[in-house]
């Protein structure tokens, strides 16, 4: 299981697969790779990085606004 | 080039002279400090900077003020409506504090004159709402190596970076590619005022040297359940902005 919380909705989800390339849970979620920061335990990661069963992803989204 | 304060800015500062000392506040008073963008951030930032005297603050923005902007740019009151924002911006904080001196600039930031702007000042807030002009400044500052003070905000959430050109990430190597821009996003009041807030107080820092500046670490601010999270964010040694330096 994979626990995501995803910054400005306020809720986490979990996801059954063992395994999943970032980029796919970025599209997964409906967003775009070069919209948001993708942070797997505390550390950033990259789109083509990999996450695992039992990691915690954080998902936020970069704002634009002033 | 050596400044002394007055009795009236030792009273008006007396309180956060009683934190950082003297030799701070005189720090302060030398500095000249830009704040690209007079909107929901800008608002607070410029007015927190202003009180706490920074000797000279700069104001750029081309836009007028508009009555849906009330919600959160707290420098402006309704009769400003269809104003121009730094001019009222300036006076406004003219009348906080007479002490400093501050230049309200109708403009925008471009390739072109960002290098002028930049070099006018010790440091550069960013009070901006899109990507485009972040992107311009932030590579200028590398360039003239000058601190540059990141925030964004959409909704009830927003990030912080502040970049310290050589010591840390910049803003390109936490965002590589240009996002979508978007024009006009939901906005909750407070946010912008906790972001601003946090800029101002990390410029002081810098200016001051007082406490430790947030270097390499992007703040998150989330007030849809209230917390406020620091990410380790490195550079990236590739970065075509800042990788060379
Ligand atoms: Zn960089």
């Amino acid at each position: 299981m994979i626990r995501v919380k995803i910054i400005s909705r306020a809720k986490e989800i979990e996801l059954k697969e063992n395994k999943i390339i970032a980029e796919k849970l970025i599209r997964k979620l409906g967003f775009s790779p070069d919209e948001v920061v993708v942070v797997r335990n505390g550390e950033v990661i990259t789109e083509d990085d990999e996450i695992y069963d039992g990691d915690f992803v954080e998902i936020i989204p970069v704002a634009s606004g002033g | 080039m050596s400044v002394e304060l007055t009795e009236k800015e030792l009273e008006r500062y007396g309180r956060q002279i009683m934190l950082f000392g003297e030799e701070s506040q005189k720090r302060l008073k030398k500095a000249r400090v830009i704040i690209v963008g007079v909107g929901g951030l800008g608002s607070v930032s410029s007015l927190y900077l202003a009180a706490a005297g920074v000797g000279k603050l700069i104001l750029v923005d081309k836009e007028r003020i508009e009555l849906s902007n009330l919600n959160r740019q707290i420098l402006y009151t309704t009769k400003d409506v269809g104003k121009y924002k730094v001019e009222v911006a300036a006076r406004r904080l003219k009348e906080l504090n007479p002490e400093i001196e501050v230049e309200g600039v109708v403009d925008e930031i471009t390739e072109d004159n960002v290098k002028d702007y930049v070099s006018k000042v010790d440091l550069v807030v960013d009070g901006l709402d899109n990507w485009k002009t972040r992107f311009i400044l932030n590579k200028e500052c590398i360039r003239q190596k000058k601190p540059f003070i990141h925030a964004g905000i959409r909704g009830m959430y927003g990030q912080l970076l502040v970049v310290i050109p050589g010591k840390g990430p910049c803003l390109n190597c936490i965002i590589p590619s240009l996002p979508e821009e978007e024009k006009a996003f939901p906005v909750l009041g407070t946010t912008p005022g906790i972001l601003g807030l946090l800029q101002a107080t990390e410029v002081i820092k810098i200016l001051t040297n007082y406490g430790t500046p947030a270097i390499g670490k992007l703040i998150i601010y989330d007030g849809m359940d209230l917390s406020l999270r620091e990410i380790k964010v490195n550079r990236r040694p590739n970065c075509p902005v800042c990788g060379g330096i």
